[in-house]
């Protein structure tokens, strides 16, 4: 039923929709930023729109009330509260449930309670009209008498919403006092040095030159109003003006994006002027009741042609950024389903087998010419594969701004007072693997809010604050990508845990365990069920799911945990799934191939009596495992074998091996659900000469011996 | 009808080090003269000094009851500096357009400050 046009609305809405969530969320931290109610105002208007033109009219229709009261708390008709708020996330979680299920007989009845909800909500507050123009307005000593207008609390609320790299309007007043020039200084260079920072709009405003009998040319009779569109933050801007701090007034404020309809911008002209104090309210309602134009009744009210032109450049600056950053952004990336992406990756996957292949043949044909070519082509598809993996890296922080809502909503239903912190938020990691990190991420953080952070009374009285601290954060590490769910809650409780484990048989009572081995406890199937230490009862999930997942997508996870001073899962995640560089090995006629990032070095291994299970590498005893018994492989050894040393969380270990035969892009293919059961090896691959190689999972096989050895003690 | 026209030529540096006896030229000229025109075409550099005699100057005239236009082209570093000042709202290189396009200049009013 749904045409293309509707299916890239739906796509659109969802951005926005995930957007929105995210400002309003802001919003609640910070319910004086202009900057989000604007923001929240615009997502919910173009979701209006839109939905309207491809026909969701119930969307569209709701989304209208929404936007109504949204003006009104744009114009400081209706003040901003929690539950406010919280009503509006509801809303927008209706328009979600619309675009989702659209024929949900319940939907109607839904708009009608949220409607008659906000419009509740947004009555007990009609202030009269005139107070839309004194008092909200972020004005900020614009009149250039108060040099240091800002307040502390609106500067941090500017330099967090324009951190460098995204790009934002500036609004600079700049007035010089008049002995500026006195020591040598140009103001002009000064302007012109803005000129480099970013598109910028200069307007003099030069009524206060008077005629050469009044004026001292050597003083200045001119100030400045600037409009700069710059990724730099505010302080940037006032570098420029170091040296003339004393001699100049300086005022420089965030502009607010603007809507450019045709009645918005009268109404935009007013505000402005408005704002600067160079008119009175009373005189812009005055003359938009009229028909007359604004700029018109302004100048017969004699209002200063220069402040009524800065306004107006400042529109102009506005509309010319706005339609620079839509044109760079339609020119800077393109949207591409990421099915076709997928298709990309396997196309790329299939030619780098193909390049295998190519590298063999040129290699026993002993043709000179062919090898060269052979060996380019690798070169060239090793590029492909690396750029047709980059395209596919996300940065996290998609996934992180997520869970913001999920710890919000926690916390309400659970009495805690929860700070979310995400750090990190730019790694990338394969579009797949963010996915797949989603519900176990979900899982872990639900954790840490319901179990792990204490509920406040327990926290003062542990002499904490009362608010506690979920962090997110992700780092590279090597060709892993680290993240960290960290709380700083009560910690994982030790004497429960190996309780709990006792009673269901895991270990034994007296069991004297290190903490990573009791920790690893908490991952065991069957441990979470109930009210376990580290489970939300009633998912029906636990932790054995969260490992299981990290599994399937070659990481791992584990627990750091302080009794009383925190925990933190951690997942250790390899940057991509689909390729990776391997070792390929021999044992009798089977290839194996070990994932190179594990392996440390390969050494010469010569079975001797007192070689049995150990090796001596570099000075040190290693243990060793021979994978031709391990796999049952039939055959004669050969005189001399190879050990693959790879390097685990307990120092080193070695698997012997016929021969190593050469680092191999390995092009993972899933095994099938019937070898899901195989714990010895995460996939296989195809090899240039089609046969094929199981690739080993070094971290489980390993899991797996240390398991067995176990039992035989 | 060219006798009472003069044309004063603002040359080289137009900045705090010559705006003072640019001045008394144009004041002179102005006494003279029922039009003055300032010719920019020969300028080398201006600084916020000489924008302010520019429209000091056709302040001053129009307060005589005189006339005082830009002639003549306007070069380059000029032109720009205007621009990037804040002072044009394009890059103008002819003196007559800028006579229209410089900010404020052709309104002639003398605020009451």
């Amino acid at each position: 039923m749904l045409d293309g046009f509707q299916e890239s609305f739906r796509a659109e809405a969802q951005e926005l929709l995930s957007g929105l969530e995210q400002t309003l969320l802001e919003l609640e931290q910070n319910p004086d930023n202009r900057e989000s109610i604007a923001a929240v105002f615009r997502a919910m208007h173009t979701i209006k729109g839109s939905a309207g033109m491809f026909g969701f009219d119930d969307i569209s229709a709701f989304a209208h009330h929404v936007e109504s009261i949204l003006d009104g708390v744009r114009n400081g008709e209706v003040s901003i509260t929690a539950s406010l708020i919280d009503l509006t996330l509801q809303c927008r979680d209706h328009i979600q449930q619309m675009l989702d299920n659209p024929d949900d007989p319940d939907l109607p009845a839904r708009s009608r309670t949220l409607q008659e909800a906000l419009e509740a909500e947004a009555r007990p507050a009609p202030k009269e009209r005139s107070r839309t123009f004194d008092t909200p307005l972020p004005t900020e000593g614009i009149g250039g008498d108060e040099a240091d207008g800002t307040t502390p609390d609106r500067v941090s609320a500017e330099s967090s919403s324009s951190a460098p790299g995204v790009p934002a309007t500036w609004h600079i007043r700049f007035v010089p006092h008049a002995d500026i020039m006195a020591n040598g200084t140009n103001p002009l260079l000064l302007l012109e040095e803005l000129h480099e920072m970013g598109d910028c709009t200069v307007v003099a405003h030069t009524g206060g030159i008077t005629d050469l009998d009044a004026i001292d040319l050597h003083s200045c009779s001119v100030f400045w109003d600037v409009f700069l569109t710059t990724r730099e933050g505010k302080s940037a801007i006032s570098d420029v003006f170091m040296f003339v701090v004393d001699q100049a007034d300086l005022t420089i404020r965030l502009v607010e994006e603007i809507d450019f309809g045709d009645e918005q911008q009268y109404r935009r002209l007013g505000q402005i002027l408005i704002e600067r104090g160079v008119v009175e309210p009373a005189v812009v309602e005055e003359a938009l009741a009229g028909q007359k134009r604004l700029g018109q009744v302004l100048r017969e009210r004699g209002v200063d042609q220069d402040e009524i032109d800065a306004a107006l450049r400042e529109q102009e600056h506005a509309r010319r950024t706005r339609e620079k950053v839509q044109s760079e952004a339609g020119s800077a990336s393109i949207r591409v389903q990421s099915e076709k992406l997928d298709d990309l990756v396997d196309l790329v996957g299939e030619l780098v087998t193909l390049q295998a292949r190519l590298n063999q043949t040129a290699h026993l044909s002993g043709d000179a010419g062919v090898g060269v070519i052979a060996e380019n082509f690798e070169r060239l598809i090793g590029e492909l594969r690396d750029h047709t993996m980059s395209i596919r890296m996300l940065p996290i922080s998609s996934s992180f701004s997520r869970f913001r809502r999920l710890v919000r909503d926690l916390a309400r239903d659970l009495g805690k007072e929860v700070d979310l912190i995400t750090e990190g938020g730019d790694t990338e990691l394969d579009k797949t693997v963010i996915e797949r990190l989603h519900d176990p991420l979900v899982h872990v953080i639900r954790n840490s809010v319901d179990h792990g952070l204490e509920p406040p009374q327990d926290r003062i009285a542990a002499g904490k604050s009362s608010n506690g601290t979920i962090a997110l954060r992700a780092r590279h590490v090597g060709a892993n990508v680290e993240i960290r769910v960290e709380d700083d809650g009560r910690g994982l409780n030790r004497e429960k845990i190996l309780l709990r484990a006792a009673e269901r048989g895991l270990v034994s009572p007296e069991a004297q365990l290190e903490d990573r081995e009791l920790y690893d406890l908490v991952f065991m199937a069957g441990f979470s069920t109930a009210e376990a230490v580290t489970s939300v009862s009633g998912r029906g999930v636990g932790m054995d799911v969260v490992r299981r997942e990290l599994d399937s997508i070659g990481g791992s996870v584990s627990i750091e945990s302080r009794s009383g001073e925190g925990s933190a899962l951690v997942m250790t995640i390899p940057l991509t799934l689909a390729i990776i560089d391997g070792l390929l090995v021999r044992i009798g006629e089977e290839r194996f191939v070990f994932p190179l990032s594990n392996v440390e070095e390969c050494i010469e291994y010569l079975r001797t009596p007192e070689n049995r299970g150990t090796v001596v590498n570099r000075g040190t005893m290693m243990p060793v495992i021979d994978l031709r018994s391990e796999f049952s492989i039939q055959g004669e050894y050969p005189e001399i074998e190879q050990a693959v040393v790879v390097r685990t969380g307990n120092g080193c270990i070695g698997f012997i091996v016929d021969a190593v035969i050469g680092e191999h892009q390995t092009v993972i293919k899933n095994l099938g659900k019937l070898y899901n059961n195989v714990e010895a090896v995460s996939g296989a691959t195809i090899l240039g000469d089609g046969t094929v190689a199981l690739i080993i999972d070094v971290q489980r096989l390993m899991g797996r011996i240390t398991d067995a050895k176990r039992h035989i003690k | 009808m060219s006798s009472n026209v003069k044309v004063v030529n603002l040359t080289g540096s137009v900045t705090v080090s010559s705006v003072d006896a640019l001045a008394g030229q144009i004041r002179d000229s102005v006494a003279e003269k029922e039009m003055v025109l300032l010719s920019l075409s020969q300028a080398t550099e201006i600084d916020l000094a000489g924008v302010q005699l520019l429209y000091a100057a056709r302040r001053y005239a129009v307060g005589q009851g005189k006339a005082l236009h830009i002639t003549g082209a306007v070069p380059m570093p000029v032109a720009q500096r205007l621009l990037r000042c804040g002072f044009t709202e394009e890059l103008i290189q002819d003196g007559r357009a800028l006579d229209e396009g410089l900010h404020g200049f052709s309104e002639g009013t003398v605020p009451d400050a």
